[in-house]
């Protein structure tokens, strides 16, 4: 018999023998998105079925991690975290290797059923780590010491993906990873210090980056200096957005979207079309489902006493944020174009897995503060 | 509260809790913060600007559609087209139109020959694309069913048939690791390129000057602004905005010379490279077996690429640049200049037909089993003695050798347009202790005085070296562009370009070119057979890389001696005429038995091209005139 408890916290359920750590807000917020998702998919995507069932094959595999790594007890994860962390990063290196060897970039593992991106391991092994590392007794007494070695672990993968190259990625991984450091305590001087120095660090990095990811960001500025070039893109997704007015011109209508203006309307420009059906109100209603679900996250961290699992399930709540406003932000025209996906709505696997599993960890690390 | 510094926190547990739960609720506060800017951006967006992107968004019933450029053609120095752009007719299907794909499908299979590859290919891509656009269904029709579709066009809506250019190499076979090829754009080259620079193209290089001079080669996109009625169907164009196609590009290979070349060597494996020595321009580069970069970069035929990129021979390898051998005793004219650079000069020495270190219990061999007896340093070179070069190497000392070979450029990069060009390996007591973490031994010195051991050359940079030699001292950048000439015809000729003139006494040069011209015409010279009936002076030296040393490898290696894979390499490298260069080059053939036996190469392409040059003498390259202080 399985008895489902349904309570506004957590329920456990038995399947087999193993707990399910079930969060039922969570659950039914991450439900809610993925649905959606497959409503502007079809949209997005010419009413195509095919490619629907694609994506809601892909859910439901994401959805299945989710719920597996929900029953891994907190502190079995956290003992996994180093070797998770190791071999995050011997892939990402692999993966460039192997990329440095065929003369080009190289972002994917292919094995064979499906390609896998090893960039996306560290978004939630980074954050794992430095929590580890946080917590472990030795680094409880040398406090400076353990910050310094949290920020070379985040910075060394972060390089490593900013030469793949994939910018986008390398600068999320940093967010997240200086998200995780943030949470596990360091303190406002160094915290004021630290960002200072980013800022500071800018007019460095600038000659460094491509020119093609110089005149993204130049054309933010400008987009209608080239509206038919470099600004294309930009001003496309803003008319989309624009048009759609405060409640849309309806699901399927969007004459942005339908007619091949819109580029990448699947994957990154996704939002354009959201918004551009669904209007301010629509748009308005998705970002109050995400705020509910990092809220949520929020919670479970705000009531857990234990630190690994805060530190973490803070950073995934900060990652799916990053991903929210970084996407959001680009196809509205204030953010130059990185190309980050919508999570759980952009189609492809890829980021939902992540997304999901971060979710997943959440879950799991609500159960350890009963016990901790 | 929020003041709290970390360190002493962490045995309080409350404390620490605290603080925890502080920086969550700060982190939504920033959050809600973050969130309300991009409510902000929408509301701009959807509700203050709304009439203004409203009425842009019903006028934007103009598309814009990419006219992707013409791409450079390339030529040889003598105007020669070597890759061009031929008009192909492809079979394309507009998926919106189509109600009954299959009945359709079956339609079109009766008009066209359609096979059910391009059907299943056409599938995978149908899935993956948008509805409105034309998905290719049947690539190069010929002219008749280009006629019999349109006849029945009507009544087939969706069906269109597509102009497109399709890249042609003209002699393929002959020129494909020079000129390359081109291939499908993939994700990698999309991170390398800029993606709005190559809207509605479909091809970038990948092999070769193709993939080298990517940049001078595709152009600029122009757009078409094309009005769209509401369904997105095509009405007119309303603007254009012409693209800019590429430069072309003259080689300067001479195609003449190229096919001669490669048709010289036969069936065997092997490279050859010929230099220009007054300009450093490159005359002939083959690298063999090759392949059909026709069918290599844009073709369709799955099962010949398998083919290419599986084969043992490894077609696509560039051996002129990318084939790296032990240069044999190529190497001895060069070593000679270190004899008489560091004054031990023309001394003789004693050949009984083998050399031995004090210290060492191993015999070191000459080829002349008898040995040369009582033998000059001119004479060595001619003979090719290695026991001279032996005793030459144990006197210099590996440090000196390193420092004299290098200055002809061994153990690095030419710096010709192909990026990847190999360099070689010149070795250095350091560069053992780097690669192999061990001391370097004195017999190795002199083994790499005979040009085996670890030294490794490809063929362009054994051209360069003797082209330094050639030209006493002056070192050219080897080039393969000659010109190139932009879409207004303005051309742009790559000049030759200096490099250095090397550190050597140019005294030394007349003798040591006197020694190799030995090698050709002297009574003993090791290609002494080349010199019949020849009606100029070559200089040259032959070189012979063992590959399998001894019997007992053979026999360890399961292999008979007759295996032709057990042949040494043949190099030869020579330039004519002697007192006069006009063309230098460098051949080997992979398992050729020995450099005498491969000479006939060289002085057949030399034939060919002096005898030419004589008809069209006025033609010839710009000479480079040099000033130096000497």
């Amino acid at each position: 018999m399985i008895r489902l408890q349904l309570s506004l916290t957590t329920s456990i359920r038995r399947l087999n023998g193993f707990p399910v750590r079930l969060d039922i807000p969570l659950f039914l917020l991450t439900l809610l998105l993925c649905l959606l998702g497959l409503a502007v998919q079809f949209s997005a995507g010419g009413e195509d079925l095919d490619q629907l069932i694609r994506q809601a094959v892909r859910i439901v595999v994401a959805v299945a991690i989710m719920l597996a790594l929900s029953t891994v007890p907190i502190e079995v994860l956290r003992r996994f975290s180093p070797p998770i962390y190791l071999v995050a990063v011997g892939l990402v290196i692999l993966v460039l290797a192997i990329g440095f060897t065929g003369r080009g970039a190289q972002r994917w593992l292919d094995l064979g059923v499906f390609r896998f991106q090893p960039s996306e391991l560290l978004k939630l092994a980074i954050p794992m780590m430095v929590a580890y590392v946080l917590t472990t007794t030795f680094f409880k007494i040398y406090r400076k010491t353990a910050f310094l070695v949290s920020g070379v672990l985040v910075l060394v993968p972060a390089i490593l993906v900013y030469l793949q190259p994939d910018l986008g990625t390398a600068l999320l991984i940093i967010a997240v990873g200086a998200a995780a450091i943030f949470f596990g305590g360091l303190s406002w001087r160094w915290v004021g210090i630290s960002s200072f120095s980013v800022l500071a660090l800018i007019p460095l990095v600038w000659p460094l980056l491509q020119d093609y990811q110089k005149t993204r960001v130049l054309t933010l500025f400008d987009p209608w200096s080239d509206p038919l070039g470099r600004g294309y893109h930009s001003i496309q997704s803003m008319i989309a957005i624009g048009s759609g007015g405060i409640s849309g011109k309806g699901w399927l209508q969007g004459s942005q979207s339908q007619l091949d203006f819109l580029p990448e309307r699947n994957t990154d420009f996704v939002f354009s079309v959201f918004a551009e059906e669904f209007g301010f109100v629509g748009g308005m209603i998705l970002i109050l489902i995400y705020s509910l679900l990092i809220a949520r996250c929020l919670m479970i961290a705000y009531r857990c006493d234990y630190d690994f699992a805060r530190i973490v399930v803070c950073s995934v709540a900060i990652m799916t944020f990053v991903h929210l406003f970084v996407n959001v932000g680009m196809v509205a025209g204030i953010l130059p174009v990185v190309g980050l996906p919508l999570p759980l709505i952009s189609y492809g696997g890829t980021s939902m897995v992540t997304v999901l599993a971060g979710i997943g960890l959440v879950m799991g690390a609500q159960y350890a503060k009963r016990t901790a | 509260m929020f003041r709290l510094s970390s360190s002493e926190n962490y045995q309080v547990p409350i404390e620490r809790v605290r603080l925890m739960q502080n920086r969550v609720i700060i982190a939504a506060v920033f959050l809600i913060g973050l969130i309300f800017i991009l409510i902000g951006r929408l509301a701009y967006l959807q509700i203050v600007s709304h009439q203004d992107f409203a009425a842009l968004s019903k006028d934007n019933q103009v598309q814009v559609v990419p006219v992707p450029p013409v791409r450079g053609q390339i030529y040889d120095r003598n105007g020669t087209l070597l890759a061009g752009n031929e008009t192909v007719y492809r079979l394309a299907i507009t998926p919106r139109y189509v109600d009954d794909l299959e009945s359709l499908l079956e339609k079109i299979g009766k008009i066209v020959p359609v096979s059910d590859d391009d059907i299943s290919k056409f599938k995978r891509k149908l899935g993956v694309s948008n509805k409105h656009t034309e998905i290719v269904l049947k690539d190069f029709l010929s002219p008749e069913e280009v006629a019999r579709v349109a006849v029945d066009r009507y009544s087939m809506p969706g069906v269109s048939i597509v102009t497109d250019l399709h890249r042609v190499y003209s002699s393929s076979l002959y020129t494909s690791h020079v000129v390359g090829t081109l291939g499908q754009i993939d994700k990698q080259d999309l991170q390398k390129v800029d993606p709005v620079r190559y809207r509605g193209l479909q091809h970038v290089g990948k092999l070769g000057m193709e993939m080298e001079s990517e940049d001078i080669l595709v152009g600029f996109p122009g757009h078409n602004q094309v009005e769209t009625n509401a369904h997105g169907r095509k009405i007119r164009v309303l603007s254009r905005a012409m693209p800019t196609a590429g430069s072309d590009i003259y080689l300067t290979i001479d195609i003449d010379l190229q096919k001669f070349a490669y048709d010289a060597l036969g069936d065997e494996v092997g490279g050859l490279v010929a230099i220009e020595p007054s300009t450093g321009r490159i005359l002939a580069m083959v690298s063999k077996p090759s392949f059909d970069a026709n069918v290599f970069g844009i073709g369709w035929e799955q099962d010949e690429r398998k083919v290419l990129l599986t084969s043992e021979d490894k077609p696509l390898l560039n051996r002129a640049v990318q084939g790296q051998y032990p240069p044999g005793s190529t190497i001895k004219p060069f070593l000679a200049f270190s004899a008489f650079e560091t004054g031990i000069g023309n001394r003789k020495f004693h050949c009984p037909g083998w050399y031995q270190l004090p210290d060492y219990s191993r015999q070191f061999r000459c080829w002349k089993t008898g040995g040369h007896g009582y033998i000059d340093l001119f004479d060595a070179i001619a003979e090719s003695c290695d026991v001279y070069f032996y005793e030459l190497a144990h006197r210099l000392g590996i440090d000196e050798m390193y420092y004299q070979l290098s200055k002809f450029g061994f153990g690095s990069v030419t710096g010709v347009e192909l990026s990847y060009e190999t360099a070689g390996i010149l070795p250095s007591k350091e560069w053992k202790q780097w690669t192999k973490g061990e001391p370097w031994y004195e017999g190795e010195t002199l083994i790499t005085g005979i040009g085996q051991g670890a030294t490794l050359v490809n063929m362009l940079q054994l051209a360069h070296a003797t082209t330094i030699i050639a030209n006493r001292g002056v070192k050219l950048r080897p080039q393969l562009i000659h010109k190139t000439v932009d879409v207004q015809g303005q051309q742009y000729l790559h000049e030759p370009e200096l490099i250095e003139v090397i550190d050597v006494n140019e005294r030394f040069y007349g003798p040591i070119i006197k020694a190799m011209e030995k090698v050709v015409h002297g009574n003993r010279g090791t290609a002494r057979r080349i010199s019949e009936g020849m009606e100029y002076r070559m200089a040259g030296k032959t070189g012979t890389v063992q590959i399998v040393s001894r019997k007992k490898d053979a026999d360890r290696m399961d292999l008979k001696v007759t295996d032709k894979k057990l042949h040494p390499h043949g190099i030869f490298t020579a330039f004519a005429p002697a007192d006069n260069p006009k063309i230098v080059v460098a051949v080997i053939v992979e398992n050729g038995a020995s450099g005498s036996a491969i000479a006939p190469i060289a002085r057949a392409v030399i034939d060919h091209y002096l005898l030419s040059e004589s008809e069209t003498a006025n033609t010839k390259g710009d000479s480079f005139a040099i000033v130096t202080d000497h």
